[in-house]
């Protein structure tokens, strides 16, 4: 192992091909690993803002609230189930604000009882926002934003992390949200004592899965981690497949230009291998040495292939969502990892066959 | 104990009508200190003898014992391990390892099967240089080592790990006549002074006065220059 790091570390220049082209995949992965987590997180905020809590929809709307109406009968029997601390209305609506300069933006207006771990308790009368609006529109708290058709005047009193989905969020308390629904668009307002969808908090010390599965047993509802929530998206469903799948090909070209340059290289040192193992090398000893080879160069390629994705994503537009998260870089990390091991691995075959009596001639 | 013990080793290549018999029923005995030159015509099985005896190949039939271990019956890994433990080479075009220095291409035959290298292997390394006339190229490639300086730093390397049978393919063939005469001054003095024993191949007539014993292969069957007798013992 150490002769192959220390022919990697004396001879760079063999290894700057692949080393390049792994950069160039590392960059590529992380960049389309960005789009996919920036597309899903711009699509899920107010999911995530629940996480530790779970969701109630009907049974037959798939798990997806603008299809859910839920009763406050089902809400009662929620509330007095055991490991339940409370339960509370979520209800949202497409709606438009205008800050005050009159340029009118699209939100999605949710109504809510419970605070989360990053929503804080509904306001009275006032509004929370989350940072998409803030930072694109330039609202702070104590802004007015005129809110619907109506026009209907609330207060900024907290702004929050973006919780966008599509859109920027408003948050109101429930009350508040019928008041603004029932009067700009009360075709849209569910009847009295319907709400699309209830959240519940667990009791202390009660895991939400263990609450779900015990709850789903008894009530004619669907209740799901807000994590079962956001796969159910159908949005989310399509855009992750169709970057897993590119992502997936990613990773099979960079197992092919990884066997393929140790393909090669092996070729060449096919000299130097029937020596080593005239001298007592055995094949664990050689192929250690392509692996850690291998290796190396995809650690330093990620390194490089890191540094340069977050300077790409620094000049990319706004409008365009690349999050790139640290999980995604790790899961990255692993995958080129593993993947360049398996390429260096194509090797085998041929260091096998390599007859140490060749050494001699 | 004899370092090399060969007895009625045959090795054929191909098969039926293009078979080729590069050994012909060889005896052979080369004592645990002593150094023996081989030559012969090319073509004349000189160099299947030396990957014979040096367990780098195995043989069509017969018996092969290198300091009394039957090499025949070992295995690929083992026949590796055994090479590392008990057998020198010295390479014809040397064959350095040209990304390594030359104190780590004496210390390359102690890291395989996963051994490390320790202080001792490293002040051996040390001293192998020193006795070689290279104590101040130890860092150097091979690249900045002259021809007759890359072959003693081969030398070194089939010495690193006290072998019992070092094998030496045509020592002198890339050297002057000068370089050539230092290189087996050298040899010889390292392999009697260790009480290895040696085979040298050559085409070289200047080689054959510094062995003890020299014997000729014709067509895979050896005999004495002198009296083409049996050249066991």
């Amino acid at each position: 192992m150490k002769i192959g790091i220390r022919e990697l570390l004396r001879q760079p220049g063999r290894f700057a091909s692949v080393g390049g082209a792994l950069t160039l995949l590392v960059v590529l992965l992380v960049v389309l690993g960005g789009f996919l987590d920036g597309l899903e997180l711009n699509q899920t905020g107010p999911y995530r803002a629940h996480d530790g809590r779970l969701l109630v929809f009907s049974e037959e709307s798939e798990d997806l609230i603008q299809r859910s109406r839920v009763s406050e009968a089902d809400q009662a029997g929620l509330a007095a189930a055991e490991g339940v601390a409370a339960v509370g209305a979520l209800n949202l609506i497409e709606s438009t604000a205008s800050a005050g300069d009159g340029e009118i933006l699209d939100i999605i207006l949710f109504g809510y009882d419970l605070p989360t771990d990053v929503i804080p308790a509904p306001p009275s009368e006032g509004a929370v926002i989350d940072k998409a609006l803030a930072d694109r529109n330039g609202v702070a708290v104590g802004d007015q934003l005129l809110i619907g058709a109506d026009a209907a005047a609330v207060s900024v009193e907290a702004v929050v992390k973006d919780l966008s989905q599509g859109s920027p969020t408003v948050w109101i308390s429930t009350e508040n949200w019928r008041a603004i629904v029932g009067s700009g668009n009360p075709a849209a307002l569910p009847p009295e004592g319907i709400h699309q969808a209830l959240v519940i908090e667990p009791a202390s010390g009660v895991a939400a899965e263990d609450l779900a599965a015990q709850l789903n047993a008894t009530a004619a509802v669907s209740v799901v981690t807000s994590t079962e929530a956001v796969d159910a998206l159908p949005v989310v469903q399509q855009q992750s497949s169709t970057f897993q799948g590119i992502i997936g090909v990613t990773f099979v070209v960079t197992l092919l230009v990884v066997a393929l340059f140790f393909a090669l290289i092996t070729l060449e040192r096919v000299g130097l291998y029937a020596v080593l193992k005239a001298l007592g090398a055995g094949t664990k000893d050689l192929m250690a040495g392509i692996s850690a080879q291998a290796v190396l160069v995809s650690v330093i390629a990620l390194l490089l292939g890191f540094g340069l994705s977050l300077i790409f994503a620094n000049l990319i537009p706004d409008e365009l969502p690349v999050r790139i998260e640290p999980p995604r870089l790790i899961q990255t990390a692993i995958g080129v990892i593993v993947t360049s091991l398996m390429g260096s691995l194509f090797s085998l075959r041929r260091v096998l066959r390599i007859d140490p009596a060749e050494a001699i001639g | 104990m004899p370092a090399l013990e060969m007895h009625q080793v045959r090795k054929v290549y191909g098969s039926d009508d293009q078979q080729v018999v590069a050994l012909n029923d060889v005896d052979l005995t080369v004592d645990d200190d002593e150094m023996l030159i081989l030559v012969g015509p090319s073509g004349s099985g000189k160099t299947t003898l030396l990957t014979v005896g040096g367990a780098l190949l195995r043989p069509t039939s017969g018996s092969v014992q290198v300091g009394g271990i039957e090499i025949t019956d070992l295995d690929d890994k083992q026949l590796a391990r055994f090479r590392r433990d008990q057998v020198g080479f010295v390479f014809q075009s040397v064959n350095l390892v040209p990304f390594l220095t030359a104190k780590e291409n004496l210390l390359v035959v102690r890291q395989f099967g996963g051994a490390k290298v320790d202080a001792e292997a490293k002040r051996r390394a040390d001293q192998l240089l020193e006795e070689l006339g290279l104590g101040g190229r130890g860092n150097n490639l091979p690249s900045q080592l002259s021809g007759g300086q890359k072959q003693r730093v081969a030398i070194g390397r089939a010495l690193m790990n006290d072998p019992s049978l070092v094998l030496v393919d045509e020592p002198t063939s890339a050297l002057d006549s000068e370089l050539g005469q230092q290189v087996m001054d050298l040899l010889r003095r390292e392999i009697k002074g260790r009480g290895v024993a040696a085979i040298i191949v050559t085409h070289d007539d200047r080689v054959l006065d510094y062995g003890d014993r020299q014997v000729q292969i014709v067509d895979g069957v050896l005999s004495s220059p002198s009296d083409a007798a049996t050249p066991t013992g």
